[in-house]
């Protein structure tokens, strides 16, 4: 260890200086059914601004507990408004870190032409599964189960309903084969090609449910706050909500109300 | 104390275990045997293939069985025929997925009992006029007991702690898809922390008293 040669020692200092100077990657947590969309937006973004973006995916609750014990995410797209209130519950964030970035919006598919969800029990067979999104888990889920509830159709198919993780799970179950019917979410539907063979599409109207409010929560520490806080006002801005109704998501068009914390501290 | 949700997903859990190891034994005791005295240049192939439930994630090997469960898959087909139902999100299901997932944990210490089985006490037996079922039975058996326990035990063991598999195809039914570790992991996703702290527990406890039961019988085999 004493004779550490002097070019060794040089390289090493170079690389920390390197490292230190280039701009950090943006590291961004994010629930499986915006995965898709935050990943074509990010793109724009790093083409806009070069700013580098790494982008992890899984599901809220585990993304939610990564965080709270210390995983180095600057932003956390969640599925639902829970899992955001929850870390600023736990003191982890404050309130003006959270904001609504999404509306989601369900769409019944199934195997059989002109199934409808007030029809349900009279189209299915008794070997036929129904799939959605685990209630308990997924907010998608949570929709799907008072969408069911409200076309008083949930006591009749409780017996034939599969659960899946999340929503996209629940798709799964349907695109394998293996649920004839399944009530999705349609940002799913956007992108696997809309006349798929056999299946077909009925979107569900938005009074069936409770709004599925879809929250991001701003982790970053002081150092990286700023960087974070563009971005997410970014996915904000009436440009990117404009690009998330055509993917199959409610857009939130309050750019002055919504993210004023992170305009506030990006102008500074 | 105890939720009886809980209670339920320990007896499908249980319950889902000792099917599939009992299945294993049956199955892997010929196949072990069979390999043990083969010779052939594709025996390790044969071998590797048998392996490969060891490499591959649970959950893509789920997902594989997801798909050979459709019924636009000859499996789900044919099975939809006989019983009417879909064969994914079925207890049956599930015990196919773990009987293919655990089937090296079953497979391996029978093939290593039998590969050191000294072929000599069968020829014994055969020339005081056992017949081939017999000798097997009353010498083979005795002699590779400790294997026997340890193929039945690793097995139970590793069903108990399935996920991977379990996630892909059961569709998360209480009673008949949803075992203790798809509860927990329920409980952990919508934290329930307290819930899946003592479910953990539950877990853990179960698995070290098989483990040991199955340690201690070996070592008292040994002494012997």
């Amino acid at each position: 260890m004493r004779h550490v040669p002097a070019w060794l020692a040089c390289i090493v200092i170079c690389l920390i200086t390197f490292a230190a100077n280039a701009q950090p990657t943006l590291r961004i947590a994010v629930a499986a059914n915006f995965a898709s969309a935050l990943k074509h937006i990010a793109a724009q973004y790093t083409k806009d601004t070069g700013q580098a973006i790494s982008i992890t995916v899984s599901s809220s609750g585990t993304l939610y507990a990564q965080i709270l014990h210390g995983a180095g995410f600057d932003i956390f797209f969640s599925a639902d408004m829970a899992r955001p209130i929850a870390l600023v519950e736990q003191g982890r964030i404050t309130t003006d870190d959270v904001h609504i970035y999404a509306l989601g919006k369900l769409a019944l598919v199934s195997t059989y032409p002109s199934t409808t969800l007030q029809a349900l029990n009279e189209t299915l067979t008794s070997s036929d599964k129904l799939a959605i999104a685990n209630p308990k888990l997924a907010p998608y889920g949570v929709a799907a189960k008072e969408t069911l509830a409200g076309a008083k159709q949930w006591e009749n198919v409780s017996s034939r309903i599969v659960m899946g993780k999340n929503v996209l799970q629940a798709y799964q179950f349907f695109t394998t084969g293996n649920a004839t019917v399944a009530i999705v979410a349609q940002s799913l539907l956007y992108e696997t090609t809309a006349d798929r063979e056999g299946m077909f599409y009925t979107p569900i109207p938005e009074h069936f449910h409770a709004a599925i409010k879809q929250g991001v929560a701003i982790t970053a520490s002081d150092k990286h706050y700023e960087r974070a806080a563009h971005f997410v006002d970014y996915v904000l801005s009436d440009a990117i909500q404009r690009q998330l109704s055509s993917m199959g998501y409610k857009p939130i068009f309050c750019s002055t109300q919504c993210g004023s914390k992170a305009r506030k501290m990006s102008e500074q | 104390m105890i939720d009886q949700p809980v209670i339920d997903a320990i007896v499908l859990t249980v319950k889902l275990a000792a099917i599939t190891s009992i299945l294993l034994v049956v199955i892997t005791t010929p196949l072990a045997w069979w390999l043990s005295r083969w010779r052939h240049s594709a025996k390790p192939a044969v071998l590797s293939l048998l392996s490969l439930p060891l490499v591959l994630p649970p959950t893509v090997l789920g997902f594989y069985l997801l798909i050979a469960f459709s019924p636009q898959s000859l499996i789900g087909e044919g099975y939809a025929a006989i019983t009417g139902q879909t064969l994914a999100f079925s207890f049956e299901a599930l015990i196919i997925g773990s009987v293919i997932y655990s089937l090296p944990f079953a497979l391996q210490p029978l093939y290593s009992g039998f590969m050191s089985f000294d072929s000599r006490y069968l020829d014994v037996a055969r020339s005081m006029g056992y017949r081939r079922f017999e000798a097997f039975f009353s010498v083979v058996l005795p002699l590779c007991r400790s294997s026997f326990a340890v193929a039945f035990g690793l097995s139970f063991a590793h069903t108990i702690g399935e996920f991977g598999v379990v996630l892909m195809i059961g569709g998360n039914i209480p009673g008949e898809t949803q075992v203790l570790s798809i509860a927990l992991y329920e409980h952990v996703e919508a934290l329930e922390y307290a819930i899946a702290h003592k479910v953990s527990l539950i877990l853990l406890a179960f698995s070290f008293v098989t483990l040991f039961g199955l340690y201690w019988l070996n070592s008292k085999r040994e002494a012997v």
